[in-house]
């Protein structure tokens, strides 16, 4: 590193890959909502999971929806 | 990723990037992701192309509905599923690889790597220059992590002397602590630590002295140099010549021309780096 203040980067990289966990977790429930659409019956809200899937900064930054279901 | 997996380890007060173990692990992650990305991708070209055949194609009446084509689609979506998962695998690889070896790092016997080319602003004719040649040379040097030895040596014509140069550095770094020496006195530390491995390992003396012998007689000819230059190649091949015998290399303009039988200091930009990490 020349300077230190490049550090700051590092929460950006670490929340960066919290959020790129996040979609790869929100894809998979999305596979698994394919092939058993049954599997969440009462919870699920199959118009969440995608929009979760494709962009996970909202979800995480928006505490409104933190009372939601997030299935 | 990329970047972060570049930056992550100098951030984290590696400067030379992860260790061996880590970087094995991380490429494993990345061909894993990869290929399971292009599997769901691949699976979805299918699930596509079945779609049209059984939704699409057919006359009207023989055509399936949507959720009859979706059912049987279902053996695709099982295979992007799978393929999902092991994406999954691949990003716990990754995220693991941030930690492996961060605790057995003490104690690490050292290991053996390529040397980049650095940066030496030597004197160039001018073929050199119209080349664009003559500006970056890979030279050797060592810390505690591994010995990094040129990629690639093609000096001498005699390609037994060029593996004969390998085995001398080797040797040498040996010789050396593991410490790269400081720019102010690798001079005088290269050549003690020649002078102690031949006092060692005489059976090394013959070949040191033909390496000595082709290094020169392809180095700046005394004669066509003059000034402050004159003075320090000519304390170059002295040193090269009988190690001990020259204290201090004589200022110059520019940087002379390498010396491939030598170790050198880590390149600045590490050496920056390290300090940084120790001040924190």
């Amino acid at each position: 590193m020349k300077y230190g203040s490049q550090k700051v980067a590092m929460p950006y990289f670490v929340f960066a890959l919290v959020l790129f966990t996040g979609q790869i977790l929100f894809g998979l429930l999305l596979g698994v909502q394919y092939v058993l659409g049954d599997l969440f019956t009462p919870w699920r809200r199959l118009t969440i999971t995608p929009t979760v899937h494709r962009s996970p900064l909202p979800t995480a930054t928006w505490p409104s929806l933190a009372p939601m279901p997030w299935w | 990723m990329t970047i972060i997996s570049y930056a992550m380890p100098i951030m984290r007060g590696r400067p030379q990037g992860n260790p061996m173990a880590a970087q094995r692990l991380e490429r494993f992650a990345f061909w894993v992701m990869c290929l399971s990305m292009l599997g769901i991708t691949l699976a979805l070209t299918v699930a596509g192309s079945w779609q049209v055949a059984l939704q699409r194609l057919p006359e009207s009446g023989e055509a399936l509905s949507f959720m009859a084509t979706q059912e049987r689609l279902e053996p695709v979506f099982w295979a992007r599923l799978g393929f999902g998962v092991v994406f999954l695998l691949g990003l716990v690889a990754y995220l693991s690889s941030f930690f492996v070896g961060a605790f057995e790092e003490e104690g690490e016997t050292q290991g053996l790597e390529g040397a980049q080319p650095r940066a030496f602003a030597t004197r160039r004719g001018l073929i050199q220059r119209i080349a664009g040649t003559h500006r970056r040379f890979a030279v050797s040097w060592q810390d505690d992590r591994s010995v990094r030895l040129p990629t690639v040596i093609a000096c001498f014509p005699d390609p037994q002397l060029n593996q004969n140069l390998y085995f001398w550095l080797t040797a040498l770094a040996a010789k050396q602590s593991a410490q790269p020496p400081s720019v102010k006195h690798w001079f005088a530390a290269n050549q003690q630590s020649c002078l102690a491995l031949l006092a060692r390992r005489p059976g090394l003396r013959q070949t040191y002295a033909e390496l000595v012998a082709a290094l020169i007689a392809q180095r700046p000819t005394l004669a066509h140099l003059q000034g402050a230059e004159l003075a320090r190649e000519a304390a170059i091949q002295q040193a090269l010549r009988q190690p001990g015998s020259v204290p201090h290399v004589p200022l110059a303009a520019g940087d002379p021309l390498p010396v491939p039988l030598w170790l050198y200091p880590a390149p600045l930009r590490l050496v920056a780096a390290a300090s940084a990490g120790r001040a924190r």
